[in-house]
């Protein structure tokens, strides 16, 4: 840090500087009292310097961090009407769903009939429940274009394994314990809205012409067709969306709206493979991140991480594609960065780091992306 | 550092997540910048909301900038202004509230007659800037607090650039006819000056 200071303005200009003096910023001190010792010829710029910031000085509110993804995530859910359309997927069935019928028929008769009345009760249990709820801050809620006339199916999953739970429209929930999935059945399998206290895996039957909804205590996610996993347990302190395959959006539950629920594209904060949206109830925040173990999204291009004297935008456009996470960084400075290793079976992060290393470079995750900063390299 | 050109071609592309990072990256600024024209804080953030709202649906068409910071800045001016001038009986159309809000701070120093040169050098240079127009004063902030060139201010304050030097110059013959022949006043206005790299 050899630097030349002789003007005023070079001094009242240098963060580091105004930092010092200005914020008693410690970590400077030491440089800056040396720099002061050593330059005694120097005394009056100093002064000079010192006076003008002191007249010059001016309150910021500093905004926490919290404040800011606060209103970040305000304008984004606000960008609904906006967004672009995402492109709809070719619409397949799942051939590996047992319908409804055959499920009831595999059983025995007497099964069928318990089963029945347990529904029974349990619809008359949802319908006091929800009554209750208005008063309460219970976990369930209306289905939001009110029709909740409709007969509704409860699966609790009191057991200690994850129970499969298969919808009459193709869609498979793997219900965890300690959880509970509520959704209506009609022949039609025309609504395709659960609704969920507790944690569960969702592989939703593709149709994009009929957006599945999944209601939580505070959240809604919206999806065409994909797989993903969310918890919402009441006693926790916050709620998650973790995405496998395909893309979800998610919603605070007092933004969702019935233009949501008709509109057949993705809105909302939209989450991709190896996301994730936590919702804090705290601070009443939704949050992307990524996941804490990202996976390859084909398992098969795991041989092809070789690289050797492989530009390092190369390197990140194939890892951006294998994990389907986006990674940001400046062009400019990384264009002479190449990079020679190979990757075996590192998780995601320890690659991003060993490549990071090489190329004397750091990274942080911001609203679910990479964000690679560098010095760039020689 | 982030590449906010490349952040702004994407986002011009469609990109809310490059979007969502330029919001990030520039959301204090902006928001300090528009403390300095109201003292209401919710006013400030509805219409940084708006901007955004704005900018995201004007994306297609919004220029390719040569300063993302530049350009947003002067959005939060011209935005800001509007709203506070809506509120306010026309009479005062057009004028800008700005108040770069400067409080002093008194110099601590273990050597108590440094600390009593440096406290009246600093009331000094704290008189001059008293007396600037509110102009002056948002030209000196812009520079001090945002790192603004002339051009840039010249640009978020709809002036030209001729403007922006004369309000300097004016301010300089200000701070010289109050402090005199004082040893002080070189100093300063080489500040003023160099900060502006302009020869008179």
């Amino acid at each position: 840090m050899e630097r030349q200071f002789n003007s005023i303005e070079d001094l009242v200009f240098n963060k580091s500087f105004r930092e010092w003096i200005l914020n008693n910023e410690s970590s400077n001190a030491v440089y800056w009292e040396k720099w002061v010792l050593e330059n005694p010829d120097k005394k009056e710029i100093l002064n000079h310097s010192k006076a003008i910031m002191y007249a010059l000085s001016v309150n910021h509110n500093k905004l926490s961090e919290e404040e800011i993804s606060t209103e970040i995530n305000k304008i984004l859910q606000k960008l609904d009407n906006t967004t672009d359309t995402i492109p709809v997927e070719t619409f397949y069935g799942d051939k590996n769903i047992i319908p409804i019928k055959q499920f009831f028929l595999q059983r025995r008769l007497w099964v069928g009939a318990a089963a029945i009345l347990l529904i029974f009760f349990l619809s008359l249990y949802t319908i006091f429940y929800r009554h209750n709820n208005k008063m309460g801050n219970s976990a369930y809620y209306e289905l939001p274009d009110g029709s909740n006339s409709t007969a509704s199916i409860e699966r609790v999953n009191n057991s200690d394994s994850v129970q499969q739970v298969n919808l009459s429209e193709g869609s498979k929930v793997s219900l965890f314990p300690r959880s509970k999935l509520t959704f209506s059945e009609d022949s039609a399998g025309s609504k395709r809205e659960v609704y969920l206290t507790g944690q569960a895996f969702f592989q939703v039957a593709k149709n994009p012409l009929k957006p599945f909804f999944v209601f939580t205590k505070n959240m809604v996610t919206k999806v065409l067709g994909t797989s993903f996993l969310i918890r919402a347990y009441d006693n926790d302190k916050a709620a998650s969306v973790e995405v496998r395959t395909g893309k979800v959006s998610v919603y605070k539950k007092e933004n969702f709206t019935d233009s949501n629920i008709r509109s057949k594209r993705l809105d909302g904060i939209i989450v991709t493979p190896n996301q994730k949206m936590v919702y804090d109830f705290k601070s009443d925040q939704l949050t992307k991140t990524i996941i804490e173990k990202p996976v390859l999204l084909e398992p098969a291009v795991q041989n092809n991480f070789v690289f050797d004297g492989t530009p390092v935008k190369d390197v990140f456009k194939l890892l951006e594609d294998a994990y389907g996470i986006r990674i940001m960084y400046d062009d400019d400075l990384l264009s002479s960065c190449s990079l020679t290793a190979t990757f075996g079976s590192e998780g995601f992060y320890d690659k991003i780091s060993l490549i990071c290393k090489a190329i004397n470079a750091s990274y942080e995750i911001i609203d679910g992306n990479i964000f690679i900063t560098s010095k760039g390299c020689k | 550092m982030i590449d906010h050109e490349l952040l702004w071609t994407r986002f011009k592309e469609g990109d809310a997540d490059a979007f969502g990072l330029i919001f990030r990256t520039f959301y204090q600024d902006m928001y300090n910048y528009g403390s300095r024209f109201t003292k209401n804080t919710e006013l400030i953030k509805d219409c940084l909301q708006d901007l955004f709202l704005t900018l995201w649906k004007n994306r297609e068409t919004i220029n390719n900038t040569a300063s993302v910071k530049n350009y947003l800045l002067k959005s939060v001016r011209r935005k800001l202004n509007k709203k506070i001038n809506n509120n306010k009986l026309s009479i005062y159309f057009n004028e800008s509230s700005f108040d770069a809000g400067f409080n002093i701070v008194l110099p601590v120093e273990n050597n108590l007659i440094l600390q009593e040169q440096l406290t009246e050098l600093t009331y000094k240079v704290r008189n001059v800037v008293e007396r600037l127009s509110k102009r002056q004063q948002e030209i000196i902030y812009l520079r001090f607090y945002m790192d603004m060139d002339v051009e840039q201010i010249a640009e978020i304050m709809t002036l030209n650039r001729q403007s922006v030097y004369n309000l300097m110059y004016d301010a300089l013959k200000q701070f010289k006819s109050l402090a005199g022949p004082d040893y002080f006043s070189i100093p300063f206005s080489v500040f003023l000056l160099i900060g502006f790299s302009i020869r008179l």
